[in-house]
């Protein structure tokens, strides 16, 4: 290490108050300190609960004591410092409070403030007339910034801007924004203070570490350095495994019928969180833990993101003081400062990816040699498979990539129409700007020139009879004028798009959460659901808030949440393939979840047949709902759809039908009400990666993804207006909902800018045609296996009961539906 | 376009249109409900861009229907307009100027809030809430029959407001939804007549008709 660092007042001080309380710094630490001093830009790659905060926090204290080696403990009001962005609005909460502890044992006088959704007006205002040195917040907060006047100003003055958590944003809309806002401010503190700012990305290990370091410092035009924490964590991971494999479920995604196994787990750690994949199922588990165990009432809770804030954040302080036994919780729990009671992890059902699984098992030992224990609790049979591929995939450290999005309108439209309202901005420099980030860096001048007419003037438009309003343009200077545009926009800066959602609160006053209005709408008054695992009779809706009681009924609903259903990665899918072929080669050394599965193995193999890594399984079965294809590449649920659609275009070319197809993580089914023309005379034809691309965009024109997109991508990029509080009765008039407004778009304005992102976002994200082109080139290489069993198998099971469903079809729509008359009457 | 298919109430022959409107033959009259004119322009008002070529698409097939049936009467079962006056609304003005033999009556609808003067200047005759053409009565929404008298009880209503769907369901779980002409016993809901509406689920009992709108056809269930 270069001693300028070690020379200098600040690390002076900072080390002498860590050895004080009996710490040394890590390595990493002070790389990043030493990196912050050459005014270096980079990324520090470690794991949560290795003072990756104090990296560069600390790093950004010493720049401080070094600027004010003599006043640095008295100097205050100096203006914004550190910047830094975090993904999640409780993590500024604990981060912040770390951060003071720091300052008041230094006794420095520096203040830290949080902005974020709930940050009330008083202390914004207060923000607004001085800025704390360092200041916490959430990227639409963020944007919210870019939105007031004169904002540059906020800036002048900024050392660092932090990436917290950076690869949990990478990849998505939210990364998207940050990289946009990061770019915004080095430029604008550019041309007022002639200076930039330092980036650092904070990140735990992804497989393109390189690329992320990448993304974010784009704007700088630096390369940047990376600091690696090198810290290995031991991880232990144990399978919870059913007494009688034959008797437990094949398909599902619950898993309750082991929930007794894991009660002398709970109690025998300090403190369990159980991970459950979504909020709904959490809902289940919550209730059915304390009906095996009742004596846990009290000591355990559930902490999912419909749940009131205020008991969430009672939940959290008291997984902190270790009076919690057990919290059941969904990915609202993934991210966060540690909670060092925790000892153990139980992760129901697949985790879809080696990542989030590593991410959740370290949630669990924090003392810095202590190991994370991990139990994995399947919900039907075959997941117990993806326990042994998990344990393989993490001896390799086969980590998965986030990929980066690119040339995102939805996002940029947002964020012009932002920084419309606060100051107005030129295009030419914007353009400038753009070009200089990783998402926008292949913008073209044409589309540019389309994305201002979309915000000038609203696309296609009938001259005279027109007024659309929203950005206008004033000597060069595009700006929004209107307040109410203005302010309705401010209302909706944010990339992630929920249902609308509605209040649940007691008709005797008391606020329990939020649910989503389309479960609400299917109630009838009366009806028992279940919400932060309690049960709820619906008694009525008033001012968008569902009032209800509490209710007695055994019997209840428990919503369906939309979302939360991840799909399995590349790399997972491939280890469970070569997981696979150790049974089919019939290996004598397997793994204790391969072992227990050999009846089921044996079933599958004996009604139909078990693939080798070689070979790709295809199975005819006819049920009372007609004729099913199943194909078993293991590719994860995306993969499976898109291919779905292609072999359903490229059979439907040849033979009038219709499909409806399903899918999950190990395959996917075609389902037709007359039988289904694949045999071993056209399968090969059929998975061809000939024409792929072709196939691939003519069978995304006849299916229903894009639209599915197209919902998201319309209310960031302000097509669907969600009404704001106290105004939702006025806002009727601009309600319309996505489906009708894709069919709109379609019909008579084609080449509309979002319409067009939602069909790449389809070929991007879903039909990613590179993985597809390999699994096509994969299965002509290897041997394809058709079976016609008489009953449904243990590998179809999963696919046919939990489904999501689409449709393709290549007969006239009129045919359709004169044949689905036809059943009809032939039912009746 | 497919053509229209009669459908007899009360000895009246009314021609069910794919483009979502009644030719009553007997009256030489074209009937719609739910235009919901300068619904887009209200949109692009509010900075939301919605092309505005769907609005002009809708007054286009109006005009065609109107031609093609050399209807001399049209009336509308509510919703003409979608909100308060818009620039959208002067080009229907300048249509209707050439237009001007045809007699136009409105029953108001919730979304008509539009001044008395409008009317006027459009020539529209404008009933507040039902227009009597015994054996027929035209309403907007259906629940106002509540408030009709013993004798217009009798009357077959003629209602919108509802923008009615069906969904059809086959086997391999399929399923679609589709504007559709809905014809009750003693009353019938007509499909919104604007492209730019969504639809409402109806479920048709046993005994009633229901035409669905099929892209450029009509189809009748069951």
């Amino acid at each position: 290490m270069n001693s300028s660092l070690k020379i200098t007042k600040g690390y002076k001080v900072i080390t002498d108050w860590l050895s004080a309380t009996g710490k040394s710094p890590f390595l990493f630490q002070e790389q990043t300190w030493e990196h912050i001093l050459n005014e270096r830009s980079g990324l520090v790659n470690a794991p949560t609960g290795c003072g990756k905060t104090f990296s560069v926090f600390l790093g950004s204290l010493i720049d401080f004591i070094n600027n004010h080696p003599l006043d640095y403990k008295t100097k205050k009001n100096t203006g914004l410092k550190l910047l830094w962005i975090t993904p999640l609005r409780a993590l500024a909460k604990d981060i912040g409070r770390a951060m003071e502890e720091v300052l008041a044992a230094l006794g420095m006088s520096l203040k830290v403030g949080i902005r974020n959704g709930d940050t009330d007006t008083a202390e914004r205002a207060q923000q607004k007339k001085l800025m704390p040195e360092i200041l916490l917040i959430t990227p639409e907060s963020l944007h919210l910034l870019l939105a007031q006047k004169s904002y540059p100003e906020i800036f002048r003055s900024l050392k660092i801007i932090a990436v917290d958590e950076w690869h949990e944003l990478l990849g998505s809309k939210r990364g998207v924004q940050v990289e946009l806002a990061v770019s915004r401010i080095i430029n604008s503190q550019w041309s007022i203070a002639n200076k930039k700012p330092l980036v650092w990305g904070i990140s735990a290990t992804i497989g393109n570490l390189d690329e992320a370091k990448e993304v974010l410092l784009s704007p700088l035009k630096e390369k940047g350095v990376i600091v690696k924490a090198n810290l290995k964590k031991q991880i232990e991971v144990e399978s919870i495994i059913p007494d009688e494999i034959e008797k437990y479920p094949w398909a599902g995604h619950l898993g309750i019928k082991l929930a007794h196994k894991i009660i002398p787990v709970i109690q025998q750690s300090k403190t369990t969180l159980i991970f459950i994949n979504t909020r709904g199922m959490s809902e289940t588990w919550y209730q059915t833990l304390l009906n095996v165990c009742p004596e846990l009432a009290g000591s355990i809770a559930l902490h999912h993101s419909s749940i009131d804030r205020e008991l969430r954040t009672w939940i959290e302080d008291n997984l902190h003081t270790g009076n919690l036994k057990a919290v059941v919780c969904t990915a609202s729990l993934d991210l966060g400062v540690d909670f060092r009671p925790v000892e153990t992890v139980i992760q129901v059902g697949s985790p879809k990816g080696v990542a989030r699984f590593l991410q959740r098992a370290g949630r669990s030992g924090h003392s810095p040699d202590a190991v994370s224990k991990i139990y994995f609790l399947p919900t039907h049979s075959l997941e117990l498979m993806e326990a042994a591929a998990l344990k393989s995939a993490m001896k390799e450290n086969l980590i998965e990539s986030k990929t980066p999005i690119i040339l995102c309108y939805d996002v940029l439209l947002q964020y012009l129409n932002t920084i419309a309202i606060s100051d107005g901005f030129l295009p030419d420099e914007i353009y400038e700007e753009l070009i200089a980030t990783y998402c926008y860096r292949y913008l073209t001048k044409d589309e540019w020139q389309d994305i201002l007419h979309f915000i000038t003037a609203g696309g296609n438009a009938l001259q005279q009879y027109d007024d659309f309003k929203k950005v206008e343009v004033e000597d060069g200077v595009y700006k929004i004028k209107s307040r109410k545009v203005a302010m309705r926009h401010r209302m909706h800066i944010g990339t992630i798009v929920s249902d609308a959602m509605m209040k649940v609160k007691f008709m005797s006053g008391g606020y329990i959460g939020v649910i989503e209005e389309y479960f609400i709408s299917r109630l009838d008054p009366g009806d028992v659901f279940t919400l932060a695992g309690r049960n709820l009779e619906f008694i009525l809706i008033k001012d968008m808030t569902a009032f209800v009681k509490a209710s007695k009924s055994k019997k209840s609903i428990v919503p369906s949440w939309a979302g939360g259903r991840m799909p399995l990665s590349a790399n997972l899918g491939k280890k469970l393939r070569e997981t696979l072929n150790q049974i089919a080669m019939g290996n004598k050394h397997l793994a204790i979840e391969l072992k227990v599965l050999a009846p089921l193995f044996s079933l599958q193999s004996n009604l139909s047949h078990v693939p080798n890594k070689d070979e790709l399984l295809i199975e005819q079965i006819e049920t009372k709902d007609g004729f099913h294809l199943f194909v078993y590449p293991f590719e994860g649920r995306l993969v499976h759809e898109a291919m779905a659609a292609i072999l359903a275009f490229r059979i439907s070319r040849f033979h009038p039908i219709t499909f409806s197809f399903a899918m999950n993580d190990y395959g996917f089914e075609l389902l037709s009400d007359q039988p289904i023309p694949v045999d071993d005379s056209n399968v090969y034809e059929l998975f061809s990666p000939a024409d792929l691309l072709n196939d691939i965009q003519r069978s995304v024109n006849s299916t229903e993804m894009a639209k599915r997109k197209f919902r998201d991508v319309a209310v960031i990029g302000g097509l669907i207006f969600q009404g704001m509080p106290g105004e939702k009765k006025k806002a009727r008039h601009l309600q319309s909902s996505a489906s009708l407004l894709f069919k709109v778009l379609s019909e008579y304005d084609s080449k509309n800018l979002l319409l067009r992102q939602s069909y790449r976002e389809v070929l991007d994200q879903q039909m990613e045609e590179v993985r597809l082109r390999d699994m096509l080139e994969r299965i002509q290489r290897s041997k394809i296996i058709i079976t016609f069993p008489q009953q449904l198998t243990p590998f179809c099971f999963p696919i046919k009961v939990d489904s999501m469903r689409e449709d393709l079809s290549s007969e006239k729509l009129e045919e359709r539906v004169k044949r689905m008359q036809q059943q009809l009457e032939a039912d009746k | 376009m497919q053509n229209p298919v009669p459908h007899i109430i009360n000895n009246n022959t009314f021609w069910v249109s794919p483009e979502r409107c009644l030719f009553w033959e007997e009256k030489n009259t074209l009937i719609i409900a739910d235009m919901h004119l300068g619904k887009s322009g209200h949109f692009r008002k509010a900075g939301i861009a919605i092309p505005q070529s769907i609005y002009k698409a809708d007054l286009q097939r109006l005009m065609a229907q109107l031609y093609l049936y050399k209807a001399e009467r049209l009336i509308i079962a509510g919703d003409l307009t979608h909100s308060t006056a818009n620039k959208e609304l002067d080009l229907f003005i300048k249509w209707r100027k050439d237009f001007s033999s045809l007699h136009i009556d409105l029953v108001k609808g919730n979304h008509d809030i539009l001044e008395d003067g409008w009317y006027e200047e459009a020539t529209i005759k404008v009933s507040s809430w039902k227009l009597a053409e015994p054996p027929f009565i035209f309403l907007h929404d259906l629940k106002a029959e509540k408030k009709l008298t013993a004798e217009e009880k009798k009357l077959y209503r003629f209602t919108g407001h509802l923008h009615p769907g069906i969904t059809l369901k086959g086997k391999g779980k399929q399923a679609l939804r589709f504007p559709c002409f809905y014809f009750a016993k003693e009353y019938c809901v007509l499909p919104a007549f604007s492209r730019f509406t969504g639809t409402f689920k109806v479920r048709p009992e046993k005994n009633e008709v229901v035409f669905a709108v099929v892209e450029n056809s009509i189809m009748r269930m069951p």
